[in-house]
């Protein structure tokens, strides 16, 4: 039925932002800036995956482990080489979001140059598809929707009840009295992005196998995700996976109405709308427009 | 053979050469974080081309460029006239984008990802700019004229208002006078440039499409401000010539264009990343970028 | 009375910052606003031209209600504020600073893309007599001390048109030479027949100098009147000490 097929849509698309928004918005809340070459990050996880799996036939789990591992990194590499310099000489918000697209530019070229512009795809064993309430759905994408849930209940969990958790929420709230009782912010700092980057990289493998891969696709793919946070509230990682799956309904109910070719259109304007009316989103504490 | 090739390039500068100095008009000058700045610069392009092509005389499409970019200008400094810091840059981005959507899939009027050929040559009373040598006398002496009127502006005393919006606007609303009609000044002509200088580059490249107005030159148009030094008008000018030019250097190294592409691109973003590191006033700012 | 205000309030979340101020302000004379900290007096001074919203109350200044106007318009009504925390213009030199309030034409583009730069020169020094600031006029804003600056930011304020002048904590951080300076200035502009309404801590200046003080405690007025029966008067040293 038409519906549930939408509502199912919805529910995949939605997962795949909520991957990517997680990461953001736990960099996001941390840090307090945007970190828009966080979508760099998953298209370099659907890439090293590409290269261990397809290219250099690890096994699917030793690729997978690898990924993650040289993802984290990248993403460390990225706070260490390039925003902790910069925050070290007092760099304001704004500065920090021009270098982090610049550096989203700079690793989607990267990407271009070693794997060249065509799109890739990783393929994989069976991908059985079933049938639920005469919808088609791939065990792909089940994993895909589990995988999203179980992590919005596992990095909920994680930052209440594990001391990294809180300390990254100790710092996300005021970094000068949680330097004063002992925490190192910068420490912190790294540990978000190495976890968000992490986290990228889950993302990225799961949106390799289940859409192609492209060296651009970190652009859009960014858009879609911070619109996601965005609407859902930018500073806690539980508002922006909800907002993820509100945009993915969003889009796919859209296009009943709309050309299909509006579909990316309906993000956009999604963000623009919610930036000006309503920064903090549906479900986020009020941060507000000013600073 | 190596003279059409400078000539193509100090054309392609001198366009630039309008966006960039107009940026710094919004983002030096006033201060306001303007990633829309290459919309402006796509709706110029795209008024310019349809007029002319249904029948309009060059000269008024000419003008409808900078007249209708102005207007979206206006439109997008009242829609974000209560944000700040990054905020206010991720909703000019957003607006970039929403552009670019439209562009992409109004059809019936920009024929989306198939772009728009064909665009002719200027025709100004009779005469058409038709050669490379033509047009960039007619593009050198347009782009000196906004240079002049940008240096004019911001030498006198309402360029010591924009700066003191920059600097801190509560301080100027305090003295009395009225920020947000400043700020829509500044971003109204700023985008005016930027639409006239989107018809230079429709009529001279002949082709448009969407893929012209992306995250892309939004990145390149604020490197060369960024590197020009913020502020300073003449490294705007001085950065839109060397960034430009050096990656042309690349070209003698005979890479094939799938390369070539990509790799400028890496330069770019890398010449931005080490500028905002180790030397955030670019080569000519008096002041930092914040 | 040159100002009145009636009814202020203002409210951040559950916090009453102005819970029904009323202030009367008599032209021609020094009236200073004081109290204990968080009472409400920069607050007033924010709510009053409009820098934060007001959630109650009316503004009449010079017989008109200036209550919903911006503040850019309330400030050509001829209200002139410095800051606690001096808010100057740090690329600026102290001619461009004085070239912004007192060239009126300068909000206009087209005019100033044609016309060159007035020079005021003599006006500008004119002025920073009037306040013992003998800096050159290039000296940018950044260069000059805490005590230089404010004393520029006083200066800037009264070269703007105004009737009234509005001094949030003028000698903050001031060193005490500096302070009687201050001071003499404030009391020779009384005699020029300018009238001034202040926010101070320091209690002393504030005796030897106002005409009139008014209480604030808890976000409206306590108590008014002449230094010497405020002096007198058992609940404002309750107000400051707290119950």
């Amino acid at each position: 039925m038409v519906l549930t097929q939408l509502l199912l849509n919805s529910l995949i698309i939605g997962g795949l932002y909520a991957l990517v928004a997680a990461g953001f918005s736990l960099i996001y809340s941390t840090n307090k800036f945007m970190h828009f070459a966080h979508g760099t990050s998953v298209v370099a996880g659907g890439y090293f995956l590409y290269a261990f799996y397809s290219l250099n036939h690890f096994p699917f789990w030793l690729a997978v482990i690898t990924t993650l591992f040289c993802t984290a990194l990248l993403g460390a590499g990225m706070y260490k080489i390039i925003y902790e310099p910069l925050q070290k000489r007092k760099a304001s918000n704004v500065i920090l979001l021009i270098a982090s697209i610049g550096i989203l530019i700079l690793f989607q070229n990267i990407i271009q140059l070693i794997f060249g512009a065509s799109i890739q795809t990783i393929s994989i064993q069976s991908n059985t598809t079933y049938t639920i309430l005469g919808a088609a759905i791939t065990q792909l994408q089940i994993i895909i929707i589990s995988i999203s849930i179980l992590l919005y209940f596992i990095l909920t969990w994680m930052m209440y009840h594990t001391t990294l958790g809180k300390h990254m929420r100790a710092v996300a709230d005021n970094p000068g009295l949680a330097k004063i009782i002992g925490i190192d912010p910068k420490k912190i700092a790294l540990w978000s992005f190495i976890l968000g980057a992490t986290l990228a990289g889950i993302a990225g493998i799961l949106i390799g196998l289940e859409q192609n891969l492209e060296p651009s696709m970190g652009t859009g793919l960014m858009i879609k995700g911070f619109t996601g946070a965005v609407i859902g509230g930018v500073e806690s990682v539980g508002g922006a996976v909800l907002g993820s799956y509100i945009l993915g309904a969003a889009e796919n109910f859209g296009v009943w109405y709309l050309p299909s070719g509006y579909k990316d259109g309906i993000a956009f304007i999604l963000l623009f709308l919610f930036l000006l009316l309503k920064p903090s989103g549906l479900f986020g504490i009020r941060k507000g427009a000013k600073q | 053979m190596i003279l059409p090739y400078i000539i193509h390039l100090l054309i392609f500068i001198s366009i630039y050469t309008i966006l960039t100095v107009s940026l710094n008009l919004t983002l030096g000058f006033t201060g306001m974080l303007n990633l829309g700045h290459i919309a402006f610069f796509g709706i110029g392009a795209y008024t310019s081309t349809l007029l002319v092509m249904n029948g309009v005389p060059y000269i008024i499409a000419f003008l409808a460029a900078g007249i209708i970019a102005g207007i979206f200008g206006y439109l997008l400094v009242y829609a974000v006239r209560k944000l700040k810091g990054d905020y206010l840059a991720l909703a000019t981005l957003g607006f970039s984008f929403v552009m670019t959507t439209l562009f992409l899939n109004w059809s019936s009027l920009t024929r989306g990802p198939l772009g728009i050929p064909g665009i002719p040559r200027p025709e100004i009373f009779g005469f058409i700019i038709k050669t490379p040598p033509a047009y960039l006398l007619f593009v050198a002496v347009i782009a000196i004229i906004i240079c002049i009127i940008c240096w004019r502006i911001t030498t006198s005393s309402f360029g010591t208002l924009l700066t003191a919006v920059r600097d801190d606007q509560l301080g100027l609303q305090v003295l009395g006078k009225n920020v947000f009609l400043l700020k829509a000044k500044a971003m109204i002509l700023s985008a005016c440039f930027a639409g006239i200088a989107g018809s230079l580059f429709a009529h001279y490249l002949s082709f448009i499409d969407p893929g012209s107005f992306t995250l892309t030159e939004i990145i390149l148009v604020f490197t060369i401000v960024i590197v020009g030094g913020i502020a300073s008008i003449k490294g705007s000018i001085i950065a839109t010539f060397v960034i430009i030019l050096l990656p042309e250097l690349l070209r003698f190294l005979a890479l094939p264009s799938a390369i070539l592409g990509p790799l400028r691109q890496v330069l770019y973003a890398l010449l931005l990343l080490i500028i905002l590191l180790y030397r955030p006033r670019g080569l000519y700012g008096r002041i930092d970028l914040e | 009375m040159i100002l009145t205000i009636t009814n202020l309030k203002k409210y951040f979340g559950g916090i009453r910052a102005l819970d029904g101020a009323t202030i009367n302000v008599a032209p021609g004379k020094i009236t200073a606003l004081i109290g204990p900290n968080g009472c409400g007096k920069t607050t007033l001074f924010n709510t009053l031209l409009n820098l934060e919203q007001k959630d109650e109350g009316t503004i009449i200044f010079n017989k008109e209600n200036i209550s919903n106007l911006p503040t850019h318009n309330i400030i050509k009504k001829g209200i002139a504020r410095t800051f606690q925390e001096v808010r100057l213009f740090k690329n600026l030199s102290i001619q461009e600073h004085f070239d912004i309030v007192l060239n009126n034409d300068n909000e206009k583009l087209f005019k100033n893309i044609f016309s060159p730069a007035r020079n005021n020169e003599t006006t500008i020094k004119k002025y920073l007599a009037q306040v013992n600031l003998n800096k050159p006029l290039t000296t940018y804003a950044i260069d000059l001390s805490y005590g230089q600056r404010k004393l520029l930011d006083l200066a800037l304020a009264l070269a703007l048109p105004h009737k009234i002048l509005l001094l949030d904590e003028p000698v903050a951080g001031i060193n005490p030479e500096l302070r009687i300076i201050i001071k003499d200035i404030l009391k020779k502009l009384r005699t020029q027949g300018e009238t001034i309404l202040l926010i101070e801590h320091d209690m002393n200046f504030v005796m030897d100098l106002a005409d009139h003080i008014i209480v604030l405690d808890e976000g409206k007025k306590l108590v008014e009147g002449t230094p010497k029966k405020i002096q007198d008067n058992p609940h404002v040293l309750e107000a400051y000490l707290g119950d």
